[in-house]
Formats: structure tokens, sequence, C-alpha cells
């Protein structure tokens, strides 16, 4: 059985920048669990606005993109809570 | 809370000393300061005008120099003012009796002499020439001498407190109803929904288009009926036409639609605080709108913000508003009268009387609803007189008053219609409860009723019946933020629909799963079925399980560096949102990346995908390694990277995008049309195919229309250029050599780019040269 983190790996992998950055003004999706993160990779639909993983249950959206990630996540039958500016 | 006459104006008045004449301005200041102020020249006249007007003593003075009667019509002002209409004026001052009209037998001598005698005793132009009373001069020297009406006016400012408002004056029916069927009435919760399900249209449309005077455009009217469907005039006439349009200027004209910028918006606060009010300040505000709307017309629906001399387009504005007003002057009559049923009819004579015959004056025919009274079939029949001009306006302007009766107030839950009992059968109507309060107001205040705590029953199929009749405006407007109301529902019981969606729209407009829960348990006639509880639970728990975070700051960076932040990793922490300058501050020689800039471009590109950055920032490194395989010296964009690309989601278009915003030139044409080969379907075909030249137009075209060469050639490509099928190549080299045609072995084709029109000279394009006239000489 393949582990879900391997899943993640293939799908949507680990960010790793060469030297510090600080990135302003980004948007970032949280996930309760890193299987729904492997569900919501493998919807084409979704994946597209998902540039890199930060973790096992956050990713990094595409830059410009969040309001279409929106829409894509209401599309596809999901219910995301948006908050603005809320880093807690 | 204490609602003030609904046609009290709020203007404020201004009044500029200087526009008036020296003689004008004395006799002001005789009242004013004193008999010595006959003596002033028109700046001492001013300069004591001025101080007096700002004294404390103007109540005093009205006391002492103005009779009793100049005291009761500065009484209306009061009660209505500072500004009072035309229309309404001179309704008060027939009513209670300052003006008589004349006999009818001597309507017709309006002689100069009867002029003199009006103007000597016109209590209005008494106090207008005091300055008590200021509008436009001109309008008061030719209303009131021969048309028995006044133009608007206001009461100084300054005697606002002088004496005390005016009593109301109740209705006089000619004719009262003794009881009525089939009556129709709606509830302030009815209203309410419907204001806030067009706002709800209006704000899930984002932006909507309007024209002139902010009217809303076809498009968007279409889009309002669709979503919001209420029944309209076409389905039963005694609906409003285009009744979406109807709330879409309630809300306009209560201020709380934005069109100061483009795209037009909500005032999302003031809508909320305008349904949080009692329902009776709610209806006041509905009527107040209704008043002034030019562009939604009662019995007509929307119209254009414009006039033609030609058609009938709209009933005039300032008409409209006037009979408006006087309406609304009748029904606060009627509402301070005893609570019984009118015929329609008769209350309409009766106004047409209390309102000197000319106040609803204005041509318009066509309306929605025609109670084609009795009076109005008969019109004909009446000889020249009082009775025939009355019949003629219960057959065109009167229409008008009963669509805005029976239908406009009925909607907006201000009426109760009906139809009076026994043989015949004429309409009728009352005021509701509602109705009485807001066209009675001051005197008659709102009973202070709780709503009925429980007005809704929550089934186990996830369905809401709502008995709108027993709950109050802001119940049934929370309820509809969670729960969707059925499409084109109408009437007192309506059935709203927990869904999913919904209650996510109510939690992410700031409603939290507590308050949902609390209001159905509270509002419930019966308990929350189980089920329904564990659904709705289980939906909110599913929006907390996935968090779209936007405009955060995000550092990747070592842990040390941190403070106030909240770590996902072990190397990234989430930031409270910061500027540029403060991240430059902050995290000197960190790489600072703005995500609301627009991409670096670092990138380079040639026409066959080779690709090479000098950025090395984590964005435009994932980017690459979506679209790009890395190679020995760079990236190289591939039919296999662009198909990897595609498996994640992507399409042509976001790859261009992104190559858009990093290349620092252009997307070379060639990697353009490759990457949408890549992800789609485009193809081209190549094969051989032996190619015939003939230059000379003569042969060529003898070639083309040729019975014995058609079976050999496969297609023509103008102008000289004809494939010939492989099978037949030694038969058509034959037949040429037979018709004298010398046969080069090379083509020699022109080079790339040397031929610019080759249309230009095809047989067509030569035939329709050769057809075209010449221009003749220029003289």
């Amino acid at each position: 059985m393949i582990a879900t983190n391997e899943i993640l790996d293939s799908l949507l992998p680990l960010l790793h920048p060469d030297g510090p950055e600080l990135h302003l003004n980004a948007a970032i999706l949280e996930v309760a669990e890193p299987a729904l993160l492997a569900e919501l990779a493998a919807d084409p639909r979704i994946r597209r606005y998902l540039l890199a993983r930060l973790s096992d249950t956050v990713v990094l959206v595409d830059p410009g993109h969040a309001r279409d990630l929106e829409s894509a996540l209401l599309d596809a039958g999901h219910t995301p809570k948006v908050l603005r500016g809320d880093f807690q | 809370m204490k609602l003030g006459p609904v046609l009290q104006s709020m203007a404020k008045v201004n009044v500029e000393l200087q526009g008036f004449r020296s003689d004008e301005l004395k006799q002001a200041a005789r009242f004013w300061v004193g008999k010595e102020a006959g003596s002033y020249n028109k700046e001492k006249c001013i300069a004591a005008l001025t101080q007096a007007m700002n004294g404390d003593d103007a109540t005093q003075r009205v006391q002492t120099a103005l009779s009793e009667k100049e005291r009761q019509v500065m009484a209306i002002f009061t009660r209505y003012g500072p500004t009072v209409s035309g229309a309404v004026l001179t309704a008060e001052m027939y009513a209670r009796g300052f003006v008589q009209s004349p006999p009818e037998d001597k309507a017709s001598q309006s002689s100069y002499r009867s002029y003199c005698e009006q103007k000597k005793t016109d209590l209005i132009r008494r106090l207008s020439e005091k300055l008590v009373l200021v509008g436009n001069s001109y309008d008061l020297y030719y209303s009131s001498s021969y048309t028995s009406s006044y133009p608007r006016l206001s009461l100084h400012p300054a005697l606002m407190k002088a004496v005390k408002p005016a009593a109301p004056l109740p209705w006089s029916a000619s004719r009262v109803c003794p009881e009525a069927v089939g009556t129709e009435r709606r509830s302030s919760a009815e209203v309410a929904l419907d204001l806030w399900r067009v706002a709800s249209a209006l704000r899930r449309m984002g932006a909507w288009a309007t024209v002139k005077g902010d009217s809303p455009s076809k498009a968007t009217r279409a889009r309002m009926r669709k979503e919001v469907g209420l029944c309209d005039a076409e389905k039963d006439p005694l609906s409003p036409p285009d009744p979406e349009s109807l709330f879409y200027e309630l809300l306009h004209g209560m201020g709380l639609l934005n069109f100061g910028d483009q795209p037009s918006w909500i005032h999302e606060k003031a809508l909320e605080r305008h349904l949080q009010q009692p329902p009776a300040a709610q209806a006041w505000h509905w009527v107040r709108a209704w008043l002034h709307m030019s562009l939604w017309q009662d019995g007509i629906g929307v119209v254009p913000d414009r006039d033609s001399d030609y058609a009938f387009v709209r009933i005039e504005p300032a008409k409209l508003a006037r009979a408006r007003e006087l309406l609304a002057w009748a029904l606060s009559g009627v509402a301070h009268a005893s609570d019984g049923w009118l015929d329609l009819e008769t209350f309409l004579r009766d106004l047409w009387r209390a309102s000197q015959k000319n106040a609803i004056d204005f041509y318009c025919n066509d309306f929605a609803w025609n109670p084609e009274f009795e009076m109005a079939r008969k019109k004909e029949q009446y000889p020249a007189g009082n009775d025939r001009m009355l019949a003629f306006w219960l057959a065109s302007e009167a229409i008008w008053a009963a669509n805005a009766i029976m239908v406009t107030l009925v909607t907006l839950g201000l009426v109760e219609r009906g139809q009076t009992a026994g043989g015949k059968i004429r309409p009728c109507f009352r005021l509701t409860e509602l109705g009485r309060v807001v066209f009675g107001a001051p005197e008659i205040a709102a009973v202070q009723k709780e709503p009925e705590a429980r007005f809704l029953t929550v089934q186990p199929n996830l369905d809401v019946v709502a008995y709108l009749e027993s709950a109050d405006a802001r119940q049934i407007c929370t309820l509809n933020r969670f729960a969707a109301a059925a499409p084109r529902a109408t009437g007192p019981v309506q059935t709203f629909a927990l869904r999913r969606e919904s209650l996510y729209a109510a939690l992410e407009s700031g409603m939290t799963f507590d308050e949902v829960h609390s209001f159905l348990a509270e509002h419930g006639k019966t308990e929350l079925p189980a089920n329904v509880n564990r659904m709705l639970s289980e939906w909110a728990v599913r929006r907390e399980s996935l968090v779209l975070r936007t405009k955060v700051a995000l550092a990747l960076g070592p842990a040390e560096t941190q403070t106030r932040s909240r770590a996902l990793n072990d190397n990234v922490f989430l930031l409270p949102s910061m500027t540029v300058k403060i991240a430059a501050k902050e995290f000197a020689g960190w790489t600072i990346l703005d995500h609301e800039d627009k991409p670096e471009r670092t990138w380079t590109a040639d026409e066959l995908g080779s690709l090479s950055t000098n950025s090395g920032h984590s964005i435009s490194q994932i980017r690459l390694a979506c679209i790009a395989d890395r190679t020995a010296t760079g990236w190289q964009i591939t039919q296999k990277s662009v198909a990897r690309a595609r498996v994640s989601g992507m399409t042509a278009d976001r790859i261009l995008e992104w190559l858009g915003g990093h290349l620092t030139a252009g997307v070379p044409a060639l990697l353009e049309v490759a990457v949408r080969n890549w992800t789609g379907r485009q193809g081209v075909k190549l094969s051989q195919a032996p190619l015939l030249r003939i230059v000379q137009p003569q042969a060529k075209e003898a070639l083309l229309h040729s019975a014995t060469f058609r079976p050999f050639l496969a297609g023509h490509i103008p102008p000289e250029w004809f494939l010939i099928r492989e099978e037949h190549l030694s038969e058509v080299r034959d037949l040429l050599e037979r018709l004298g045609f010398t046969i080069g072995e090379s083509l020699d084709p022109a080079p790339l780019g040397a031929v610019q029109n080759t249309a230009k000279d095809s047989p067509a394009a030569i035939r329709r040269t050769s057809l075209m006239p010449k221009r003749p000489p220029r003289p």
C-alpha cells in the first residue's frame, strides 16, 4: 500500500527554496488531513492552481489564482472557509 | 421608534435675502423687525432681517404679529415641513377651509375682481410677503391667481418651532362599505423577503448593467426575473408589472445601491441596518422611496429616463411625484378615519374633489389593471360639466391611482384589497395595520407586538416551512441567509430549503454555526429533527476542514528569525500581513516575493523551447519544473513535459501565461504553436504530390476549364499551380507535349515571402478586376 506522503510527493512536491524567502500577499490552502490534500491534488481542476506543498496539510497557491482556486473548489463541491489576512 | 409624517420634507431651507427687491424686504422687515423698518434702505433691511431671523424672539413675534388663521396655515408647514409640495398645500388649504372653491355656477367668472379679492384675503400670499413662507415668487404669482393651486413653499427655518404642528385631517368618505370579500394582504415580512431576495440576486450578479438613470438594463431585469421570479402583472393583473424592478427601485430610493463607481454594488451594512428596523420603520422608508420613484411607475413598470413628444414613453416624473404625494396625503386622512372598507371608485371621486380636480393630471391610458369604473364606462353620456370631467378622469388618471392603491401599495403590505359584498362587485380597500401606522404617523404609533417566537417547522427532508404572518422581517431575512427560498415562492406560508451551499454562504458571510442552530431551535414549532442537526454539523465541520487563507505572509527560512509566527513546517512560518517596506527592514538579506506583483522576467527561450533563467527564486523554479524538463544547460519544454503538465491540470493558456509572464521577450510564435499542438489536436497533412506550374494566364485558364485534363487534375493552387494525380503523370506529360508546351524539369518556386497576395492574381480576381468600372477622373 502506498503511503499518503508518497502520493503527495508525486502529485505535489514540497517546496525547497535555494535560500530564505519571504512571500507577501500569498495565498495558502490548509486542510485537516493529508488525505484530503491528496484528494485535491489528484483533481486537475484544482491542482492547476496549487503551486507546491509547504507541509503535508498546507499548500502554496499559484500567485494571482486564489479566486480561481476558490471557484474551482466550490465547483468541485468543496466548501472552503475563506479567510483574508488571518494567519492564526 | 416614532415616525414623522410620511410626506415630511427633510430638505434644508436657505433664504437668500439678496434676491428680493427692496420693497419686498421692507414689507418683510415690518413683520420681523417692526414698523420702523419702513424707512430702511435695502442694505439696512437685509442686516436687520438677518439679525431678527437669527434672534431668539421669532416665536414671540409670530404670536403677536400674526393672525390666528395665519398661525394655523403655519401649522401645516410645521406638520409636513419645512417644505410642503404644491399639491399637498393646496389640498390642505381647501380641506381646512382656508380657501373656498367658487360656487360651481360662478366658476367661469374668474374675473379680475375675484382675482383682486382673493389676492387680498389669500393667507399664503400674506405670509409669503412677510417672508414667513419662502419659495419661488414667480410660481407664487402665477399659481394662486386663477388655478386655485399653490406652488411648493417652505416655512422660514427660524419659525419651525413657533407653532405646533397641525392636527391630522381625517378622511371624510362619501361611502363606506360594510364588509368585503375575497380580501388579500401581505405581511411586512413577505415584503422584506422580496426586497432581500432582489438584493441577494444583485449580490450574486456581483456587478450588474444599468441604463440611464441607474435603472436596471434589460439583461439585468431578465436575470432578476430568472433568479427571483415574483408574480407579475402578466400572470395576474393585480400583481405589479416588473415586480423585481419595483424592489430594485426601492433599494435605489433608500440609498442602498451605489452607482458612483463601476461596477455597481450594494451597501450591505446599510441594508442589514434597514432590515433590523421595526416593520413600520421599514415600510415608512419604502413609501418615502416610492414617492420619488420615477423609473418604475405604478401599473406601467419600468420606464426609460427620457420623454418623447411623439409617443407615450412614461408619466412625466414631476407629475407622477405630485400625484403620489396627493395620494399619500389622502391615505394619511384615511389612516385617521374609522377603519372601514372604502369603495375604490368613491374614494377616487372624493380625491378628485379634494385635490381641486387638477392635481392628478397626466396623459397615460395603458395600465396593467383597469378597474373599469362605473362612471368611466358611461363617460360619454354626461353633459359638459364637472361630472363629465370626473368621468373622463376616472377613465384615465384614476386608473393610475387605482393601480397604485390596489397593486403597488398592496404589494408593499400597506393596503388590504377586496371586493364589496352583495350584488354589485366593486373593488374596495382599507389600510393594513402597517399602512395605518405609516400613513397615520406621527399620531398613530405602532403597537409594540412581539413577533411570534415560533414561526417555522423544520422537516426531516431539510425543508423549513415558515409562517410569514407570524414572523417579522428580521427573522425571515435571517432565515433566508442560511436557507434558500423556493424560487417563485409567494404567499404567507413559504418553504425554505436547508442546503450545504446555503449554510456555507451564511457561514462565509459571518454567521456562526451556533447562531444557525439556536435560530432554528428558538423559532421552531417542533424540535429540530436529529438527522437535520447531524447534517448541519457535518456541513459546518466540513467547511472548517478546508481553509483558504489569502493575503498572508510566509517565511521560508530559519526558525530563529520568526516572532509572532505560526509554524507550518520546520522551515515554513505563517506571519501577520506586512508591507514590503517593513519586510525589507525585518528580513534583510532575504528574497522578498510579493504575490500581487507581476512575475520577474528572468526567463529566455528559443522557438524550439529551450529555456534558461537567471533567477533562483522558488516560484520561478516550481513553474519551470512543472512545464519543462531540466537539461545540462537549463530547461527544455517538450511534448513530454507539456503532457506531464496537462495531467496536473495545466492548460495551454496557463502554460503560455507563465511563459508570457516570465520571459524577457515575447513567447516565440513557433513555441506557442507547439505548446498548443502538444495540448490539443491541431494537425497538418503532409505527402508527396506532382505539381504543374503554368504562368501564362490564357494557358492556365484553358487547362482549368478543359474536360480532357479534368480527370488528371487533383487540385488547383491559385494562381498558377496544379496538383496532378500521380498515376496520370505520364499521360499529362504526353498531352502537354502534344499541345506544344515545352516541359521544364525544375519548378523554380519564388522564395518565401516574395508572393504577397496570391489571391490577387487568381482567375476569379482577374475576372472581378476586369468587370469593375473605372473610377472617373477627378475634375
